[in-house]
């Protein structure tokens, strides 16, 4: 149990580490068209194993959140990012549950789940995590054409790297 | 006590979450200048929008008193300037300043197409008005007053058969005498012009100032057409009256302080 907690924790700062040291440096412009974010740490929140209570899991997510703000200098936006996703992963879980139900003890994996079922599960969830990232960004509907073009080219962006992450680093058990 | 654990344990990750995000709004606004700002002039423009919307309807209530006000203040400018006509043309030292009063009312009723064409104005009485005041638009002359109640007061107009109004042409010295015979409303007659009076057409027709009910010198008419009359001492002229009596709605009642004295004088001469 307490190990579990311990690879949990490193599995945190390892990616918090590749998405500040790396991923915020990679500056994908494409002409003058610099909408594209790439974000992998959702998937810190997206892969906490089912059982965590919801209150432990929003404040790990505002936490997770606010130490990448800091180092982004946006007080706030991911954690309220972090905090939707954390809070909206519950009932997408709902939606996606297998007929069988999930094991108690299960962890969200490739190997458990299927491929399809883990394509679908982060596709909705990081979907959702951009708008609300990029609407509280741009704070104010206003920007609406913004806001949908960051959201998409972000998304996409986003869900290649993560699935590749969990392609490359698939936990066997 | 078991019913708020439970509604705890069901709802506690919704307050949770919204309380987190609440904390996370503060620090965005707290922290960053583009969301702060872009926070602080959207609320701005909400205000003032809000304000906008407030004031317009507020005036929308208010117009009839400001509608009320505007009319008091119109009556005065027209009174200064009848007032410092007569000063110009006055060269007595003494004179009253302030000769003639205005007080400004709505036309309650009226009708213009009758043979005898009468106003019936929203004010009265207890307003000032007294019977034989003479009334003026800010761009003619309009009639007299016939008759006159607490609130109302009824007017003889220049449409009337039997209205006689002393004018004169402007600048010049003849006079005469204006009557409504056309049944037009647009158009009267001036009679007992001498026929030596040097007339053009496009002349403007004015009051003579000859009694006290109009002061001296106020727009009436312009001279459409003369021809000399019948028994070939006048001329018989029409007269575009300057004010369209089917559209006006507010009136001046004239007050002339000298009425009295002028009125007395007259009566022991008959």
């Amino acid at each position: 149990m307490s190990s579990q907690i311990i690879s949990q924790f490193f599995r945190i700062i390892l990616v918090m580490a590749i998405q500040v040291l790396l991923l915020k440096r990679i500056d994908l412009q494409i002409g003058s068209f610099n909408y594209i974010h790439l974000f992998l740490y959702p998937l810190l929140i997206l892969f906490i194993p089912v059982k965590t209570p919801r209150a432990l899991l929003l404040i790990i997510a505002f936490f997770i959140g606010l130490g990448l703000d800091f180092f982004y200098d946006s007080i706030g936006i991911h954690a309220s990012a972090a905090l939707f996703l954390a809070y909206s992963r519950k009932y997408i879980l709902k939606i996606l549950e297998p007929i069988e139900g999930y094991n108690i003890e299960q962890r969200l994996t490739i190997n458990a789940l299927g491929f399809p079922w883990i394509l679908t599960y982060v596709s909705i969830l990081l979907f959702l995590y951009c708008l609300w990232y990029f609407s509280v960004e741009a704070f104010s509907f206003v920007y609406f054409k913004e806001i949908i073009l960051r959201t998409i080219s972000s998304f996409i962006a986003s869900y290649v790297l993560i699935i590749l992450f969990l392609i490359i680093f698939n936990p066997k058990n | 006590m078991r019913n708020l654990l439970f509604f705890l344990v069901k709802y506690g990750p919704t307050f949770l979450f919204i309380f987190l995000q609440i904390l996370c709004f503060t620090l965005i606004l707290n922290n960053n200048e583009k969301q702060s700002s872009i926070f602080v002039n959207s609320t701005n423009l909400f205000a003032g929008y809000l304000n906008q919307k407030t004031t317009e309807t507020t005036n929308f209530l208010n117009l009839d008193e400001e509608n009320e006000q505007l009319r008091k203040d119109k009556a005065g400018l027209l009174q200064r300037i009848i007032n410092s006509n007569i000063r110009q043309s006055s060269t007595a030292i003494d004179s009253i300043d302030n000769q003639y009063t205005l007080i400004s009312s709505k036309i309650c009723s009226k009708t213009i197409n009758l043979r005898n064409n009468y106003f019936t104005l929203c004010k009265g009485k207890l307003d000032g008005i007294e019977k034989g005041m003479g009334v003026i638009s800010d761009k003619s002359v309009m009639g007299i007053v016939k008759d006159v109640s607490d609130h109302y007061a009824s007017v003889i107009t220049v449409l009337h058969s039997q209205s006689r109004i002393s004018i004169g042409l402007k600048n010049k010295v003849h006079h005469g005498t204006l009557h409504w015979d056309t049944s037009n409303p647009l158009y009267a007659t001036a009679y007992d012009i001498r026929k030596y009076a040097d007339i053009k057409v496009g002349d403007t027709i004015v009051t003579s100032g000859y009694s006290t009910i109009f002061p001296k010198n106020l727009d009436v008419g312009i001279v459409e057409f003369f021809e000399i009359e019948g028994g070939g001492e006048t001329f018989k002229t029409r007269v575009k009256l300057l004010d369209d009596f089917n559209t006006v709605s507010e009136v001046y009642v004239i007050n002339s302080l000298l009425k009295n004295e002028f009125d007395s004088l007259s009566i022991n001469n008959e």
